[in-house]
């Protein structure tokens, strides 16, 4: 379990996060917010400066909690993600205009990164009331419904030499980065002696990956298996001269009869339960 | 070989990797265990092994019972296998039997009632009966009948509870009392007298019964099989009836005076008439032959119990497909007769098993030809006056002689029900050899009601006398001598001789069906799929003399034509070829039509044709004729194929395009609504000014471009994702060199073509992606890739694999039988209709579950109307109970049985594995089957899908003759009641539909003008309804009618009312009071008002 997970209600703090300034507190929700702690290190939640928000509505948007969470001190950034499982799942992307990952349309978990950790000592103290201001306000208004279908809908239409263009430039980017991957592994003893094994070159060892592995695996078991049922298949397959292997023969063939017999019968037995065998 | 082993190694080095420690437990024990086996020969498959090994105890149990096979066992085994279907088919026939089986206390209760009767009998006194039938009318001149009571000289069971093959309350105790000789003369045969003189006899009876009261209750004078000179006395004696009848002494009548060409009724006014009688004749032939009849029974059948149960079983089978009722329909005693006949013929043996009977009976009676030569059971050939069998056939359209040699006891059997009933036996036969369905089940355990059987219903309302009339009209004086008292029989001969001339190849079966009114005159029609659709009919050359005749029948429809051929002839064209489908399907309706009005003078308003009541609900509103969903699905195929074409044309493309797929329902003609083609490429027309798009369409239609394979794909999604696009820029620069009309609008994730006034959706899909979909890293070792499936990745291979080779198949199965594509699309507008979408009940699940039946022959072989598929979709839903039944579609017989019966007994060892509605089909992949049902319906939604079916089968059948549109209507209309919120949406935004909309009556009123489509692949309620069912799914059910629905409904699901513990896993939606997580009820209703923001128009909250 991860260490985001644990259910201490002391931790949170709960907040409520109105749509715009015309909503009254009942119909709104409330978030649930503790500082980010994790085992993981990483660049983009730094500790101590991120806070974790629960229940944030779907139709919140990176922007408008920016906006909200600015009451308490500069925002950096602002992730969001659908559950802790995807924590991790979310690589490093470069910004795209054409190309953007769509969060499930659901009820969402966010990371507010501030730029100083002192907002976030405000935020968590004791002694301050803190009220959140609307994710939508009149200056930077949150687009829902039909406003912002109308929007996607037009955002479908796109300038495709622009597009093109940023594809070049990413997929030599990817490519650069995958060169430098594949250049790592070259075949040289470093200071402990030991070799990096790559896909190339004269040491290249196997993909690491699922069907590869399992493949070898399945070899190692069939060989094993082959040894040990060596005499018994040479005895089986010799059957058919004497009169002791025919009679075995036979009653195979009833042991096969009796077991669909009793398949049968655990058939019938289902069918008995769910229905009556009275035709009318 | 070495190179593996180091392989092997690197591998060992890295142990706690991939395999859970369980399975290898479990190979160890295996290792053990063998030992223990060896020196037991029977070896059974490893898999088997393993699953009973897991469970300790069983392992010894199962080689134990290996051993004792005893002799006993293998005799049943063996002859199970050898006499019987199957063992399953044997235990079921047991079963069945064991229930329709009278039980010892009933028998002994009739056993004392007859006693207990016959003394009531001997004390009544004895008064002077005098008086004639009600229901009969009198011959003019004849003596009022009149005797003193005295009792019968006998009373006797008979029928099938004396020789045991009754089946339980479908049959009741037949008792027959023999009137003491003093009551007749001997010339009572004449002119009904005898028949006259038993109902008052039993009429008499009956009252005293019912003075007494003591004897049964319910006591009335009835007319046995719907014929009313053959009257009875029923009694209801709870759990089953009886029925008494009387008869003159055995031999009073002499039987040669019956025989088919004499005259045995003397109307006044044809004095010395000689005109035969031989449907009169039957009447008192059959009395009189009863008790001889009944002998043979006893002699041959009663005393083997495997012919009495195939007897049984026969009669199940005919019962469950109404066969047996109406106006003389077969009967057990017919039955019986038949199997005496094949004895008599070597047929069959008592030796032989029930289900040996069984099927050399449905093989015989279907391959036989009883309207032609006949068949005797009569083993004496030198009897006076013994008509032969061409006598016979003369003077009845169905011969089959009894044991006496003088009486047809298929006189009144109608010729079209025997040739329906001949049918039926070869597809019993077929249902049998089919090895992948419970044919038992499908024989014997399902009723299937006329209203499933039959393509096209006419039902005739027969108000004041509307037969009698139309007898004297058009009947002969002959028939009407033969006929006397016989109105249902005369006129069925009239109308009959004439809808089957008119109908010709057209028809399969034409069947005269009684259902339980008198006012009404019903034929059941099934059509011919090659010839029904037949725009014209071809008579015979003008100059030949039966052109005369062709005039004669058809009348100023018959015009002289000149065809293709050459050929100048008489001929009766119904329409044009350029009308829809959906009208030339009801062809057989104008012709039936025109011929009852051309012959009987009957108007319209009086016939109820029932055949395309329910084709309105998937009729266009912009075509004035019957136009259903398969004229425009083929259009858009027809524009999707030469569109796929020229993709594939493509020159110069970085990789090929092998294939342009569909995977929309339209390209399986399953849709609802196929966009009509007026598609078309323009900057202006939206909904709002404020959208920007380049197409108008009424829908876009989806499928998949598949690329010749490479391996310089990358090894990312994004990038994959990029170059994708890249692809779908070239494809446009390249179209627009080549097909500059054809107009293609590139987005990032598709492409859109406008074809043909056709917009179609394009996506590239690379079994790449799904690899790359199911890759996660494992989590033991930090460096290995698994391949998982997720649901991202089903998906995936849903919509790229599953979908295009699903596509395919029912496209094919639609060009097998032209009405699967509008059944499926009337079902599914009748779930719609229900506020049933696909997101909780997948059209795909529809589109199999009817692919099922019109494949399995359920209940039967598929139907030419679409209407009857619907309503047989409606009643195989009433009937099915997903918890047992697993729906296998089978394609191509791709699966094999024993893949089959795995699965089979799987799923019945572990049902909850599997989800509510299980389906399998042969397009599923290898390791995953059921997808198409494994997300949705859920348990609720199917059982309120087989209560909404039950419902719509009772108001259907209730009333079945008198079907019209406003049933159509109500079964169409939803109730919106018992949700929690009814959201009522911005009219603007509801997508109009071209088919009718609820409201059918006026559907002319909807106007033309909305012909223009809206922008291409806009839908504002579907995406309301997406988020909405994304946020909520958990808490809420929402419902709505994607067919032009105005309200969406909610269902709060129960789990809302709880209070949870606090957990960071359980807060979402959620408020906190008092330490505890509630929903926040409050806070989601003001977010669906924000989620819908400009698209609702108003919130009901009930």
């Amino acid at each position: 379990m991860n260490s985001e997970t644990n259910n201490k209600l002391e931790d949170y703090k709960i907040f409520t996060l109105k749509y715009s300034e015309e909503s009254d507190e009942k119909s709104s929700h409330s978030i649930y917010v503790k500082k980010y702690r994790s085992e993981k290190k990483s660049t983009r939640k730094p500790i101590g400066k991120t806070i974790v928000a629960l229940n944030i509505p779907p139709y919140a948007d990176e922007t408008s909690l920016s906006n909200v969470f600015s009451i308490i001190g500069e925002v950096q950034n602002v992730i969001l993600i659908d559950s802790f499982a995807n924590e991790h799942k979310t690589k490093y992307e470069l910004p795209s205009k054409f190309f953007k990952h769509k969060l499930p349309f659901k009820f969402l978990i966010a990371f507010v990164i501030f730029k100083k950790s002192s907002s976030v000592d405000v935020l968590f103290n004791q002694k301050t009331v803190v009220t959140l201001p609307p994710l939508s306000s009149e200056e930077q208004p949150l687009l829902t419904g039909v406003a912002k279908w109308t929007a996607e809908y037009n955002s479908r239409s796109i300038d495709t030499e622009e597009m093109q263009k940023e594809i070049d430039e990413y997929m030599l980017h990817y490519d650069k980065i995958k060169r430098a991957e594949e250049m790592n592994g070259e075949d040289e003893a470093d200071d402990d002696g030991w070799i990096t094994v790559g896909k190339k070159g004269h040491y290249a060892g196997f993909k690491q990956n699922e069907t590869v592995v399992n493949r070898l695996e399945q070899k190692i078991e069939t060989q094993k298996k082959k040894a040990k049922q060596m005499l018994k298949t040479n005895y089986q397959k010799a059957s058919g001269i004497y009169s002791f292997q025919f009679k075995e023969g036979k009653k195979q063939e009833l042991l096969q009869l009796r077991k669909k017999f009793q398949d049968d019968k655990t058939k019938l037995q289902a069918l008995r339960t769910s229905r009556k065998f009275k035709p009318y | 070989m070495a190179k593996v082993k180091q392989s092997a190694g690197l591998f060992v080095r890295n142990p706690n990797f991939v395999k859970n420690d369980s399975e290898s437990d479990i190979d160890d024990d295996e290792f053990n265990d063998s030992g223990v086996s060896d020196d037991h020969a029977i070896e059974e498959k490893p898999t088997k092994k393993r699953k009973n090994k897991s469970k300790d105890g069983k392992k010894a149990k199962k080689i134990k019972s290996d051993e004792k096979l005893t002799a006993e066992e293998i005799n049943e085994l063996k002859e199970t296998e050898e006499l019987y279907h199957s063992s399953l088919f044997r235990m079921q026939i047991d079963e069945t039997l064991k229930e329709v089986q009278l039980s010892n206390d009933q028998q002994e209760f009739v056993k004392k009632w007859l006693t207990t009767f016959k003394k009531f009998l001997n004390k009544l006194p004895s008064v002077e009966i005098s008086g004639f039938a009600k229901n009969l009318k009198v011959i003019d001149g004849t003596k009022k009948p009149q005797f003193n009571y005295k009792p019968p000289e006998d009373a006797i069971l008979f029928g099938s509870h004396a020789i045991e093959t009754n089946i339980e309350a479908k049959s009741s105790v037949d008792v027959l009392l023999i009137m003491p000789s003093e009551f007749f003369h001997k010339s009572d045969y004449l002119n009904q007298i005898f028949i006259h003189k038993r109902v008052i006899y039993l009429s008499y009876i009956a009252k005293k019964l019912i003075e007494k009261g003591t004897l049964g209750g319910n006591i009335k004078i009835s007319n046995l099989k719907n014929d009313s000179s053959n009257p009875v006395l029923v009694l209801d004696a709870e759990e089953f009836n009886i029925s008494i009848t009387a008869t003159p002494p055995e031999n009073f009548f002499k039987l040669n005076r019956f025989i088919p060409i004499t005259n045995n009724i003397k109307l006044k006014s044809v004095e010395e008439s000689t005109t035969p009688t031989p449907h009169y004749n039957f009447e008192v032939l059959y009395a009189s032959t009863i008790q001889r009849n009944q002998k043979i029974l006893e002699d041959q059948i009663a005393k083997y119990s495997n012919i009495k149960n195939a007897i049984k079983l026969i009669k199940i089978w005919l019962h469950q497909r109404e066969f047996d009722a109406g106006f003389h329909g077969i009967n057990g005693f017919i039955v019986s007769c038949y199997l005496i006949y094949l004895m008599k013929i070597k047929k069959i043996f008592h030796t032989m098993s029930c289900y040996q009977i069984l099927r050399v009976f449905w093989n015989h009676f279907g391959h036989s030809q009883l309207d032609v030569t006949g068949i005797t059971i009569c083993n004496e050939k030198n009897l006076p006056n013994q008509p032969s069998l061409e006598d016979f056939r003369k003077f009845y359209e169905v011969v089959m002689i009894d044991s006496s040699g003088y009486c047809n006891i298929l006189s009144h059997l109608s010729i079209d029900l025997y040739k329906r009933i001949r049918i039926e036996c070869l597809n019993a036969i077929e249902i049998l050899d089919d090895k992948l369905i419970n044919n038992f089940q499908q024989l014997f355990l399902t009723p299937i009601p006329f209203y499933i059987q039959y393509d096209h219903f006419v039902s005739i309302k027969c108000d004041n006398n509307l037969l009698e009339q139309l007898i004297n009209k058009r009947g002969t004086v002959d028939d009407k001598i033969n006929y006397h008292n016989l109105t249902y029989a005369h006129a069925r001969k009239l109308i009959m001789n004439v809808l089957r001339r008119g109908l010709g190849e057209r028809a399969l079966s034409i069947v005269p069906v009684s259902i339980n009114d008198e006012e009404n005159f019903n034929v059941g029609i099934i059509l011919n799929l090659e010839h029904a659709v037949n725009i014209v009919d071809k008579g015979p050359q003008s100059n030949q003399p039966e052109a005369e005749d062709f005039r004669k029948f058809w009348g100023n429809k018959s015009e002289i034509r000149r065809f293709k051929d050459g050929s100048i002839t008489e001929s009766v064209l119904w329409c044009t070829a350029d009308v829809p489908i959906g009208e030339k399907r009801l062809i057989c309706k104008k012709i039936v039509l025109f011929l009852l009005k051309q012959h009987f003078n009957i108007s319209i308003d009086k016939i109820n044709y029932i055949a395309g009541q329910f084709d309105i609900t998937i009729r266009t509103i912009f075509n004035e004729l019957m136009e259903t969903n398969e004229e425009r699905s083929l259009a858009a195929i027809h524009a999707f194929d030469e569109l796929s074409k020229e993709l594939r044309n493509l020159n110069d493309l970085p990789l090929e395009i092998v294939s342009v797929l569909g995977v929309d329902s339209t390209f399986r003609y399953t849709d609802v609504t196929p966009p009509l083609a007026n598609a078309l490429a323009t900057k202006n027309g939206f909904v709002s000014k404020e959208l920007k798009g380049m197409f108008l369409a009424q829908k876009v239609l989806n499928g998949v471009i598949q690329l010749t394979a490479s391996g310089k794909w990358p090894d990312e999604i994004d990038a994959m994702q990029r170059i994708k696009a890249a692809f779908y820029n070239e494809i446009a620069k390249k179209t627009q060199v080549q097909y500059p009309t054809t107009i293609i609008h590139v987005m990032s994730d598709c492409i859109e073509v406008l074809k043909n006034k056709f917009v179609f959706r394009l996506k590239i899909v690379h079994p790449k992606e799904i690899a790359l979909a199911k890759e996660e890293i494992s989590p033991t070792n930090n460096l290995t890739k698994l391949y998982r499936e997720n649901e991202e990745s089903l998906k995936l291979e849903y919509e790229s694999k599953v979908l295009p080779k699903l596509t395919s198949f029912l496209h094919g199965l639609h060009h097998r039988f032209a009405s699967y594509g509008p059944t499926v699309a009337i079902a599914k507008r009748w779930l719609y209709s229900q506020l049933i979408d696909s997101f909780l009940w997948p059209d795909e699940c529809t589109e199999l579950i009817i692919a099922e039946m019109f494949l399995k022959n359920f209940p039967m072989k598929p139907t030419f109307q679409p209407q009857t598929g619907f309503i047989r979709f409606l009643y195989y839903l009433v009937n099915f109970s997903p918890e047992n039944d697993m729906i296998v579609v089978n394609f191509n017989e791709e699966m094999d049985v024993d893949q089959i019966n795995e699965l089979e007994t799987n799923f019945h060892k572990n049902r909850k594995n599997f989800p509510p509605l299980f389906i399998v089909t042969s397009s599923d992949l290898p390791h995953q089957f059921g997808m198409y049902s494994s997300r949705a319906p859920s348990i609720e939604i199917l059982k309120r899908v087989k209560m909404l079916a039950e419902f719509s089968i009772k108001i259907l059948s209730q009333d079945y003759a008198k079907l019209n549109e406003s049933i159509v209507e109500d079964l169409f209309t939803p109730s919106f009641e018992g949700y929690n919120l009814l959201i009522n949406l911005n009219e603007k935004f509801v997508r109009k539909s071209d088919i009718v909309k609820y409201k059918f009556a006026n559907f002319k009123a909807i106007q033309y003008e909305k012909k223009t489509p809206v922008g291409a692949g806009i839908d504002f309620v579907a995406s309301f309804l997406k988020e909405l069912r994304e946020a909520f799914n958990d808490i809420a059910l929402f419902f709505y009618n994607p067919i032009s629905g105005n309200k969406i409904a909610m269902l709060w699901k129960p789990s809302i009312k709880e209070s949870k513990k606090f957990a960071a896993s359980h807060v979402n939606m959620c408020k906190l009071v008092n330490e505890k997580l509630h929903v926040n009820i409050d806070a989601i209703l003001n977010d669906i008002n924000i989620i819908g923001a400009g698209i609702i128009d108003s919130i009901e909250i009930c």
